[in-house]
C-alpha cells in the first residue's frame, strides 16, 4: 500500500503542513492503525521520499531537491526538522510498501531526471514478462539512467523515452514542456504498458490488472493518472482538493479553506489529508488530471477499459485486497448534511 | 466612489457572499453564503427578512458554501447549489406585508448524483423545459428535466421512502471497512429526520430527494471545472439553428433551448436542449469557442457573448458568426470572477473592484468590499413603475451591496417592436411610409459603424450590432431568408436576405440590391452642427453620419421592397446583399459572394445599387459609368542612414533626388501620362455622349467642373495624381533622408485593363530607376485597385428607371458618369453575370465623408417610391 501526495500552490507551503503535522498526513497514514486496510502489508514502512522544487530561483533549475530514506518515515528525525524548515510551492511525496525490488534508497520514489520528477502508486502486473521488450524499446541514455530494480523506475524510463520521441528534450534544465506534451507522453506510456502486458499474457494464470497511478511534473505542470487495465475493477484510489488556503483549524486537524473559485492550493493524494469529506473529490477511474498553472484539467483515458456509463459500479475488491484503496477519514463530528453517495468503493451494501 | 455606481444599500454578514439572485417582481434579494445559508432581503424596507439554513443541521458548518443560485422566471422557485454537491429547490411564496415583510420559503427537493461530482459551480433553470442544468468540479454537466412533473409524480412512487433519504446513505457511506475488511456496525438512523409533510398548494412532498439519471450526466463536458452556464434568449434562436443543424433532432424539435458553458479548460461550449411533445428532453453539443484562458464568468447580450478570463481579460464573441470580436483588459491582471453586461456596458468584477467598460472607456471602481465574488444586474421596478437597472455585488468580507447604475450608456437594443406595431398599420394602397423609414434610419444611424478604425473596439461592436439589427430587421419585414455571412479576419459580416416574389409569376426576375452599412469616421465632432450618431431632422433634411452614404438609400430600398412584399404585390425576387467594409475597399467581399452564391442566387438578372449623389441639387440622375483606380506607392531607399547635408552632401546618391527623377518621367508637361501603352484602348467619346454631356453642362447647376470639357476629362479620361510625398528623418532642412516615397492614384476608364496598366507602371518605374544606375533601392507597392465600369444606359432597367424618375420628380433624369470608383460593382457583375444599375439618391451637397452629412427627406422618400414602382416592372 503505497501512498503519494502532490502539492502545488500559488504561494509556497511549509512541508510540515503536508508531511508531518496533519493527523492524516501520508507519513502518519503509514502507521495509523485505523487506516491500515492492507491485510497483507500492515504498514508503509519500506522507505519514503520527498521531492520539492526550491523557492529560490537560483536553485530552481535542473531538478528538485530530494530526500529519501529507507527507514520508516515516522521515525526519521531529519525529515522532522527538514519539513519544519523548508518551504516550496511544488512538492511530491511518497511512502512505499515494496511490491517489486528490494528495500534500497534507489528504489524509493520519487524518481527524478533533470527537472522531471515521477512517482507511481500501483504495480505493473507480469512486469517480468515485458521487461525485455521495454528495455529494447528505449534509448540507451534512459536505460542507463535506471539505477534501481523496480517496475516503477522502468516505467519512468519509458516515459522519458516517450517524451523524447514526442520532440521534447528531457534533459532541459528548466523543464516546462507544456501540459499537452506531458499529458500525451504519459498517456502513450500507459498505452505501451497496457498493450505489452496484454500481448504477453498467455492465459495460463488468472488475469491480474496493472494499476497505473502515475504522477509526473516538469517543475511547472503536473500530470497525474488514475488507471487500471480492467473494465470492471476499480483503480487505486486518487483524490484531489483545491481552495484558497490549507489551514490548521486545531492541532493536527486541517481543512481546505475555499473562499472563492481560485485554486491557489491544489493537492492530489492517494488518500485525503483532512477530515472534511466535502474538501475532496475523487479523480474518476481511467482518467488523467492535469495541473496547468493553478488550474485543474481532467481528461478521460478512452480505450478498451473505459466505462461509458457514468454510474457503472466498478468492483473495489481487487484494490482493497492489494491495499491500494484509501478511505476518506472520519472527523470527530459527523456532519449530517449529506455529501452525496460516492461509489469509490467506500460504500457497503445494506 | 464613482459617478457610474450609486450606492443604494449595503448589508453585512460574517461570512463571504458567494452568490446572488434577485427577484425584482417580488422585491426580494437572495444571497448564498460561505456558511451554508441563503439570506433573504426585501428591497422595500431593505431588511434581512429570513435566513434559510441548508439541511436541518443547527451547528454552523463552513462546508456547504452556496456557490450558485438561479430562479424560475415566474419567481416561484429558487435553485441553490454548492460545495455539498447537492442542488436544492425552494418554493418562494407570496410576500406578505402585514406587520413585517415576510415570505414563505420551503425546501421542496434535494437533487443529488451518485457520481462524485465535487462542487457545483454553476446552475441554470430552463423554464420552458422545466429543466435544471448544473456544472461541476469534475468537469461534468448534469441536468434534470421536467423537474416539477417529476416532483408531482414522486407522490405515488416509492421514492419517498425515508430509507432513501441522503441521511441514511450518508451514514453508510462514511462507515468505511475496518482493517479486517469487515463492516463496522451500522450506525443508528438519526431521529431528527423530519416527518414528511404536505404542502397543500403545490401537492408536492417537502424534503423529497431526486437522483440524476445516468443518461442525464455528460461526463467530461469540459476538461476543467465548469464555472458558468448562460442561457440564450429564445428571441435569437433562429440565428443559431442553422449553425447547429449538425444535431439532427433540432430540426423537428418542439422546443429548443441553447445554453453556453464556460470552463477552466479555457473553452466555451454551446449546447442545445431539445424537447419533444412527450416531454422528452435531450442535450446535444453544438460548438466550441476557444478562449485560451480559464473562463470564470460569462454573460450574453445578443449577439455578443462576454467571457471573463483568468488573466483579467474580457473576451467578446459574436455568436451569430462565431468570431472573436475583441478582447478588453482590466487594469489589474487577476481573475474576472463575475461579469454582468447591461446595454453594452460591461461590469467585470475582480479582486481590485469593478472595472466598467463603457463606450471604449475603462473605469476601475473600488467598491470597498474586499474581493467581489458575485455580481448580477437586474431591473428594479420603482414605485412609479419606472425601471431602474441595479447591480448587486457580494464580497468576501461578507458585504452585499446594491447599486444604481445611474450613468448608463444609451446602448442600442435590438428592439424592433415599434416597427412591428407601425408596420401592421400600413395601408394596402400606401407606397411608402416615411415615418417607418425614418425610424429604421434612426436606429441604423445610432450604430457607429466606422470600418476604417480597427483599434477602437466600440466601433467593431457597433458594426456587429448593426449587422445583427439588419438581419433581424429583414426577418421582421418578412424576408424568407435572412442571415449573416462572416468575413475572414474578423471583419464586419455581410448580410444576405431574400424577399420572395409572387409564386405564380412564371417569368420571375431575381434582383440583387447591393448596399453597405459601414461609414467613414465622423471626425472632429465639434465641426458638426448636430450629433453625427443621432439622426436629426431639420428643414426637410436628415443629418447624421451615413444618412447619404449609404444607410439612407439602403433604408429606401429595404422599405420599398418590404412594402410590396407585405401587400403581396411583389412579383420578382429581391436579394439584399449588404456589406460592412465598403469604405476600406470591400476586403473579402468577392470571396463571400462566390462562397454563398447558392444562397444569393445562381441566376441574377439585375444588380442595383445607390451609392452616389446627383451632380447638382436639382436634377435627378442615373449613373452609368465609373472610373477604375490603381493606388500605388513608390519608395526609394538607401543603405546609408539619414545623414547631414553638410557632412555628406554631394557625395551620396540621394533617394529623394532619385524618386523625383523617376516621378518626373511619369507625365509630360501637358499632363499626358508616359506609362507605355497607357492610352492604347482609351476611346474618344462618341457623338451621342458628347451631346449628352453638353446638355448636362448646360442644365446642371454644378458648383465646379461644370464645362463639357471638364466633364469629358473627369468622367471619360484617365488621370494620374500624386497624392502623398514623404521622407524619413526628422524633417530638418539639413538632413538627407534615408528613404523617400510618393503615393499616386491613377484613375482608369473603360477599355483600360487594370492588370496591364499595373504591370506597365511597375516595369516603367523600374526601367526609369535602372537608367539612373543608382546605388539605392526601389520598391513599388500596389495598394488597391478597382476596375472601371460602364453600364448600358439604353437597357431596360435604365429606361424603366428613367420613366419612373420622371414621374416621381416631374423631370427627366440626367444620364451621368462619374470620376470616382466603387470597387465591388465590377466584382458583382462578373460573379453574378448580370448588368449593374446605379441610381444616385441624394444631392451634390450631401457632404458624404465630410462634416454635416445630410440627405433631403424628399430624395429619401422619392427613392423608395421609385423603387416600389420599378421593382415589379423589371
Amino acid at each position: 500500500m503505497c501512498r503519494f501526495l502532490i502539492f502545488k500552490g500559488k504561494e509556497p507551503i511549509r512541508l510540515s503542513h503536508l508531511l508531518t503535522r496533519p493527523a492524516h498526513s501520508i507519513i502518519n497514514q503509514s502507521f495509523d492503525s485505523r487506516l491500515r486496510l492492507d491485510t497483507r502489508r500492515p504498514m508503509n514502512g519500506d522507505g519514503f521520499g520527498v521531492a520539492y522544487y526550491p523557492e529560490d530561483q537560483e536553485l530552481d533549475v535542473d531538478g528538485p531537491c530530494m530526500f529519501k530514506a529507507i527507514t520508516p518515515a515516522w521515525n526519521n528525525q531529519n525529515l522532522e526538522t527538514l519539513a519544519e524548515k523548508t518551504k516550496s510551492d511544488l512538492v511530491f511525496a511518497h511512502v512505499r510498501a515494496s511490491t517489486y525490488g528490494v528495500l534500497s534508497e534507489t528504489n524509493c520514489h520519487p524518481f527524478t531526471y533533470h527537472n522531471i520528477c515521477f512517482m507511481h502508486n500501483g504495480g505493473i502486473s507480469n512486469f517480468n514478462k515485458i521487461k525485455r521488450r521495454l528495455l529494447n524499446h528505449i534509448k540507451d541514455e534512459y536505460l542507463n539512467y535506471v539505477q534501481g530494480s523496480t517496475d516503477s523506475e522502468f516505467a519512468f524510463a519509458l516515459f522519458l523515452d516517450t517524451l523524447d520521441k514526442f520532440g521534447c528534450d528531457p534533459k532541459q534544465v528548466m523543464g516546462d514542456f507544456g501540459h499537452v506534451a506531458l499529458r500525451q507522453s504519459l498517456l502513450r506510456t500507459i498505452e505501451y504498458i497496457k498493450d505489452w502486458t496484454k500481448e504477453a499474457y498467455t492465459g495460463d494464470e488468472p488475469w491480474e490488472p496493472s494499476l497505473l497511478n502515475f504522477a509526473i511534473t516538469d517543475g511547472s505542470t503536473v500530470v497525474v493518472s488514475r488507471y487500471i487495465t480492467s473494465k470492471t475493477d476499480e483503480a487505486a484510489s486518487l483524490h484531489f482538493s483545491c481552495g484558497s488556503s490549507f489551514v490548521e483549524s486545531s492541532p493536527g486537524e486541517y481543512r481546505m479553506e475555499r473562499l472563492d473559485r481560485n485554486q491557489d492550493v491544489i493537492m492530489v493524494a492517494s488518500e485525503p489529508l483532512t477530515f472534511e469529506r466535502g474538501d475532496w473529490t475523487a479523480v474518476p477511474t481511467n482518467s488523467v488530471l492535469t495541473i496547468k498553472k493553478q488550474t485543474i484539467l481532467m481528461h478521460p483515458i478512452i480505450d478498451e477499459y473505459y466505462q461509458q456509463d457514468p454510474l457503472y459500479l466498478r468492483s473495489s475488491t481487487l484494490v482493497e485486497n492489494r491495499g491500494f484503496m484509501g478511505t476518506v477519514p472520519v472527523g470527530k463530528s459527523v456532519e449530517k448534511n449529506v455529501p452525496p453517495l460516492d461509489r469509490e468503493g467506500r460504500l457497503r451494501q445494506l | 466612489m464613482s459617478d457610474s455606481l450609486e450606492l443604494v444599500h449595503k448589508w453585512s454578514h460574517t461570512y463571504s457572499i458567494l452568490s446572488t439572485c434577485a427577484f425584482p417582481h417580488k422585491k426580494l434579494l437572495f444571497a448564498g453564503t460561505q456558511d451554508s445559508k441563503i439570506l433573504v432581503f426585501d428591497t422595500v424596507t431593505y431588511n434581512l427578512i429570513k435566513i434559510l439554513h441548508l439541511g436541518q443541521s443547527i451547528e454552523v458548518n463552513t462546508r456547504s458554501s452556496v456557490l450558485c443560485l438561479d430562479k424560475s422566471k415566474d419567481e416561484n422557485s429558487l435553485f441553490s447549489a454548492g460545495a455539498d454537491s447537492l442542488v436544492r429547490i425552494w418554493s418562494i411564496g407570496e410576500v406578505t406585508n402585514t406587520v413585517d415583510t415576510d415570505v414563505e420559503v420551503n425546501e421542496l427537493v434535494t437533487i443529488y448524483s451518485v457520481t462524485d461530482i465535487g462542487d457545483i459551480f454553476s446552475i441554470r433553470f430552463i423554464d420552458s423545459l422545466e429543466t435544471l442544468v448544473f456544472g461541476c468540479q469534475n468537469a461534468s454537466l448534469l441536468y434534470l428535466d421536467n423537474v416539477f412533473k417529476r416532483l408531482k409524480g414522486v407522490l405515488s412512487s416509492a421514492e419517498s421512502n425515508a430509507n432513501r433519504l441522503p441521511h441514511r446513505r450518508y451514514n453508510k457511506f462514511f462507515d468505511s471497512n475496518g482493517p479486517t475488511g469487515s463492516a463496522s456496525p451500522f450506525l443508528p438512523m438519526e431521529s431528527s429526520i423530519e416527518k414528511l409533510s404536505l404542502d397543500e398548494n403545490l401537492e408536492i412532498l417537502t424534503n423529497t430527494i431526486l437522483e440524476i439519471p445516468s443518461n442525464n450526466i455528460v461526463n467530461y463536458a469540459h476538461n476543467g471545472f465548469i464555472y458558468s452556464i448562460c442561457e440564450l434568449d429564445s428571441q435569437f434562436k433562429d440565428l443559431l439553428e442553422s449553425d447547429c443543424s449538425g444535431c439532427p433532432p433540432v430540426k423537428d424539435a418542439t422546443i429548443c433551448e441553447y445554453i453556453i458553458t464556460g470552463s477552466g479548460d479555457g473553452t466555451t461550449k454551446i449546447w442545445v436542449f431539445v424537447g419533444d411533445e412527450n416531454n422528452d428532453v435531450a442535450l446535444y453539443f453544438c460548438k466550441m469557442l476557444d478562449c485560451e484562458d480559464s473562463v470564470l464568468s460569462q454573460d450574453v447580450e445578443f449577439p455578443f457573448l462576454y467571457c471573463g478570463l483568468g488573466d483579467g481579460a474580457v473576451k467578446i464573441w459574436d455568436l451569430s458568426t462565431n468570431q472573436s470580436v475583441s478582447t478588453l483588459s482590466t487594469p489589474v491582471k487577476s481573475d474576472i470572477i463575475s461579469l454582468s453586461v447591461y446595454n453594452d456596458c460591461i461590469y467585470a468584477a475582480n479582486e481590485s473592484g469593478i472595472t466598467l467598460f463603457q463606450k471604449g472607456e475603462v473605469e476601475l471602481i473600488n467598491t470597498h468590499q474586499g474581493k467581489i465574488l458575485s455580481s448580477g444586474i437586474f431591473e428594479r421596478i420603482g414605485p412609479n413603475g419606472k425601471v431602474y437597472p441595479n447591480l448587486l455585488t457580494g464580497g468576501n468580507d461578507g458585504s452585499l451591496t446594491l447599486w444604481n447604475l445611474s450613468c448608463l450608456a444609451c446602448g442600442k437594443d435590438l428592439n424592433l417592436t415599434h416597427l412591428e406595431e407601425n408596420w401592421s398599420d400600413s395601408k394596402q394602397t400606401q407606397k411608402v411610409n416615411t415615418e417607418n423609414m425614418l425610424n429604421t434610419l434612426k436606429d441604423l444611424t445610432a450604430f457607429e459603424t466606422v470600418s476604417q478604425v480597427t483599434d477602437g473596439t466600440s466601433f467593431g461592436l457597433s458594426s456587429r450590432r448593426c449587422a445583427t439589427y439588419l438581419q433581424q430587421l429583414f426577418a421582421t419585414l418578412g424576408a424568407s431568408q435572412s442571415r449573416l455571412l462572416p468575413i475572414s479576419d474578423s471583419l464586419n459580416p455581410a448580410i444576405v436576405a431574400t424577399f420572395t416574389g409572387n409564386e405564380k409569376n412564371n417569368d420571375k426576375r431575381r434582383i440583387l440590391w447591393y448596399g453597405h452599412y459601414d461609414v467613414i469616421h465622423p471626425g472632429d465632432r465639434d465641426r458638426w452642427n448636430t450629433d453625427p450618431s443621432i439622426l436629426t431632422c431639420e428643414n426637410g433634411y436628415m443629418k447624421g453620419r451615413g444618412v447619404s452614404d449609404n444607410k439612407g438609400p439602403l433604408v429606401s430600398a429595404i422599405h420599398s421592397v418590404a412594402m410590396l412584399h407585405k401587400q403581396n404585390k411583389l412579383e420578382n425576387d429581391v436579394v439584399f446583399l449588404i456589406e460592412g467594409n465598403e469604405e476600406i475597399g470591400s476586403p473579402g467581399f468577392a470571396e463571400v459572394c462566390k462562397k454563398y452564391k447558392n444562397i444569393i442566387g445562381e441566376q441574377i438578372d439585375w444588380i442595383m445599387l445607390s451609392n452616389s449623389t446627383w451632380v447638382d441639387t436639382v436634377h435627378p440622375c442615373l449613373n452609368y459609368g465609373l472610373r477604375g483606380v490603381i493606388n500605388a506607392r513608390v519608395t526609394v531607399y538607401s543603405d546609408v542612414p539619414d545623414s547631414h547635408s553638410g557632412v555628406n552632401g554631394g557625395i551620396l546618391q540621394e533617394p529623394t533626388t532619385d524618386i523625383i527623377r523617376i516621378i518626373s518621367k511619369l507625365q509630360n508637361d501637358d499632363d499626358s501620362i508616359r506609362i507605355p501603352n497607357f492610352y492604347d484602348n482609351v476611346k474618344d467619346i462618341d457623338q451621342e455622349e458628347l451631346i449628352r454631356f453638353s446638355e448636362i453642362s448646360e442644365m446642371a447647376e454644378m458648383e465646379k467642373n461644370g464645362s463639357t470639357e471638364e466633364l469629358i476629362k473627369n468622367w471619360t479620361k484617365p488621370s494620374l495624381s500624386l497624392t502623398t510625398l514623404c521622407t524619413s528623418g526628422p524633417g530638418n532642412i539639413t538632413v538627407i533622408p534615408r528613404s523617400a516615397s510618393i503615393g499616386m492614384s491613377i484613375r482608369l476608364v473603360p477599355g483600360q485593363s487594370v492588370d496591364s496598366v499595373k504591370e506597365n507602371l511597375q516595369q516603367y518605374v523600374k526601367d526609369c530607376f535602372e537608367k539612373l544606375s543608382s546605388s539605392n533601392h526601389l520598391k513599388v507597392k500596389i495598394l488597391n485597385v478597382a476596375e472601371p465600369w460602364l453600364g448600358d444606359p439604353k437597357n431596360d432597367a435604365y429606361q424603366i428607371l428613367k420613366e419612373e424618375i420622371t414621374k416621381a420628380w416631374n423631370m427627366q433624369p440626367l444620364f451621368v458618369r462619374e470620376g470616382g470608383s466603387i470597387p465591388c460593382i465590377r466584382t458583382l457583375e462578373r460573379i453574378f453575370e448580370a448588368p449593374a444599375v446605379q441610381i444616385p439618391c441624394g444631392q451634390s451637397t450631401d457632404n458624404c465623408h465630410l462634416y454635416n452629412e445630410n440627405l433631403r427627406i424628399k430624395n429619401f422618400s422619392n427613392m423608395a417610391e421609385i423603387l416600389y414602382n420599378v421593382i415589379n416592372r423589371l
